[in-house]
C-alpha cells in the first residue's frame, strides 16, 4: 500500500515535468490588444479598476483604447478626460468617467424618466432594459458592478432551521441503526 | 422492490462505503434544484445570462435559496465524489474483477467536472467569462477535437447558450447513461470487500461477514442524504453566493473556484499541459500485493 501512495505522486509531477512548457498567455499580447476594439478596451480597463482596483493595468488599457482604430459606441472625450484622472490619481472620476463613456445615448436620454415616483398603492414593474422592446436585462443588473450578497430574509433563517433539524434528525436515526446493528 | 432485497455485507453501511451513494443523492438534488433555476434562467447571450441569474439572486420566490442549494450542493458532490473515488483506490476496489467499475467511475468524474464547468460558466460574471475563456483556450490546444468547444463551432447559437445545453442536457444524460452502467456493475461483482490482512484473510472475513439487504444500504445512503442537505441548507442561510459584475473578456483577475483552484498556479507554470495532472490515476498503475487477481 504505502507503494501504491508513493508512486501516484511521483507519477503526477513526472508526468507534469515531461511535459512542462512555457505558460500560454493569458489574455491579449498588445498587438492583439491594439486591433481590440475601444468599447472592449473601455471595458476591460473599467472593470480591473472596479473589482481589482489595478490602475496601472487600467491606464494601459485606457491608453490603447485612444490608439485603436474602431472607436464606435464609446465617448472618445471622456476616455480622455479619464485617462486625465488616472494619470492625477483620481481612480474614483476616472471610473466614473469610463461608465459613462460606454453609456449608450438612448441610455443617457431615457435616465430622467426612470427616476419617476411610483403612483401610492401600485407596485412598480421591474425596470428592465431598453432593448428593442423586449425587456429581458433587469436594469439594475446593468448597473451592479461590484460584488452582489444576497441579503439575509425570512427564507434565509427558515432555511437554517430547517437545515439544522433535517442534519441533526438524519444523524440521530443513523446513531440509532449504528447502535441497534451492534447490539444484535 | 424484491430485486432490491439481495445481500450486501455489513460494511456497505460504514461512511466509507456509502460515499458513492451520498454523490448520487448531492447529484439527484442538484438536478431537482437546477431544474427550478431553469425556469428563469436565459442563457441568449451574456448580458441576458448574467441579468437573468441577477434576477434569480433578487426577485423570485425562493430564488436565493435554491440558487445557494444549487451552488453548495456542487461543492458538496466534488467532495464526496473525491472521496469515494480516493476510497475506492485505497481500498483496492479498481482490481480485478471491478476493473470496469472503475474505468466507469473515472468517466463519471470527468462527466462531473464537465457539469461542474459548464455550470460555473452560466452566471457570467468575471469569474464565468474567465472561465469560458479557458474553455476556449481547451478547444485550441486539443486541436480537431476540440472543435466542439470552440466559438467556431457554429454562428447560428452563441457559446453560452450551447454551454447551457450541455449543463442541463447533454452532461445529465451521459451521466445517467454511464451511472447506470456503474451501478449495474457494482450489483454484478458486489460490494468490494475490506482489504485488511492476507489474501485468505480476506477471503475468510468475507464468508464470515453478516449480510444485510441492499434495501439497508439504501436507506443507510437516504439518512447521509438527509443529513447532506441539512448541511447545504445550514451553508445556503450562511453563506448564499454572490455574484460579481458582468464578466469581460480579455483580462484576468479572478482566481477559479476553490475545486479547480490547485490548477492556478501549475497553469501559470505549465500553461494548459498543467491540466494532464489531474488524470486520476489509472488501474494498472498499481500491481501491490495483497490483491491478486481473483480478488
Amino acid at each position: 500500500m504505502p507503494a501504491r501512495f508513493a508512486l501516484l505522486p511521483a507519477l503526477a509531477i513526472a508526468l507534469t515535468l515531461a511535459q512542462a512548457a512555457p505558460a500560454l498567455a493569458h489574455g491579449e499580447e498588445e498587438e492583439a490588444l491594439r486591433a481590440t476594439p475601444a468599447r472592449a478596451l473601455v471595458q476591460q480597463a473599467l472593470a480591473l479598476l472596479a473589482q481589482k482596483g489595478d490602475a496601472v493595468e487600467a491606464h494601459e488599457r485606457v491608453e490603447l483604447a485612444l490608439e485603436s482604430e474602431d472607436t464606435r459606441r464609446v465617448d472618445m472625450a471622456l476616455v480622455r478626460r479619464a485617462r486625465r484622472a488616472l494619470a492625477a490619481g483620481e481612480h474614483g472620476d476616472a471610473e466614473r468617467l469610463l461608465g459613462e463613456a460606454l453609456a449608450e445615448p438612448e441610455e443617457m436620454e431615457a435616465e430622467p424618466e426612470s427616476q419617476s415616483e411610483p403612483e401610492p398603492g401600485r407596485e412598480q414593474a421591474p425596470e428592465h432594459a431598453r432593448d428593442g422592446g423586449e425587456a429581458r436585462v433587469p436594469a439594475a443588473a446593468l448597473d451592479h458592478q461590484g460584488e452582489l450578497t444576497p441579503e439575509r430574509g425570512t427564507a434565509e433563517w427558515i432555511s437554517l432551521a430547517v437545515g439544522i433539524l433535517l442534519a441533526m434528525a438524519a444523524a440521530t436515526l443513523l446513531l440509532r441503526r449504528r447502535v441497534r446493528g451492534g447490539e444484535r | 422492490m424484491g430485486g432490491l432485497r439481495y445481500p450486501v455485507p455489513r460494511h456497505a453501511n460504514s461512511l466509507g462505503y456509502t460515499l458513492g451513494g451520498i454523490t448520487l443523492v448531492s447529484f439527484v438534488l442538484l438536478a431537482i434544484t437546477g431544474i427550478y433555476l431553469g425556469q428563469f434562467y436565459d442563457p441568449g447571450t451574456v448580458e441576458d445570462a448574467h441579468g437573468s441569474v441577477f434576477h434569480i439572486s433578487t426577485e423570485p420566490f425562493l430564488g436565493t435559496v435554491v440558487r445557494g442549494l444549487h451552488y453548495w450542493l456542487a461543492a458538496l458532490f466534488v467532495v464526496t465524489l473525491v472521496l469515494h473515488m480516493a476510497r475506492a483506490f485505497a481500498t483496492g476496489a479498481f482490481k480485478a474483477p471491478r476493473e470496469l467499475v472503475w474505468v466507469t467511475g473515472v468517466i463519471l468524474f470527468a462527466l462531473g467536472a464537465a457539469a461542474l464547468f459548464t455550470g460555473t460558466v452560466l452566471k457570467a460574471d468575471q469569474e464565468a467569462i474567465e472561465a469560458l475563456a479557458h474553455n476556449n483556450e481547451i478547444a485550441s490546444f486539443f486541436g480537431v477535437v476540440g472543435f466542439w468547444f470552440s466559438t467556431d463551432f457554429t454562428g447560428s447559437v452563441s457559446q453560452i447558450t450551447r454551454l447551457y445545453i450541455a449543463h442541463v442536457s447533454i452532461v445529465p444524460v451521459l451521466i445517467v447513461a454511464v451511472l447506470a452502467v456503474h451501478l449495474l456493475l457494482v450489483k454484478k461483482h458486489r460490494i468490494s470487500p475490506l482489504p485488511w490482512g492476507t489474501a485468505e484473510e480476506v477471503r475468510a472475513r468475507e464468508r464470515g461477514e453478516e449480510q444485510l439487504t441492499f434495501t439497508s444500504h439504501l436507506g443507510h445512503i437516504g439518512l447521509w442524504g438527509g443529513v447532506l442537505l441539512g448541511i447545504a441548507l445550514v451553508l445556503t442561510a450562511l453563506f448564499a453566493p454572490g455574484l460579481g459584475p458582468q464578466g469581460v473578456e480579455g483580462i484576468e483577475i479572478t482566481k477559479p473556484p476553490w475545486y479547480f483552484v490547485w490548477l492556478y498556479q501549475p497553469e501559470n507554470w505549465f500553461g494548459l499541459n498543467a491540466l494532464w495532472g489531474c488524470e486520476p490515476p489509472c488501474p494498472l498503475a498499481s500491481h501491490s500485493s495483497p490483491r491478486s487477481r481473483s480478488r
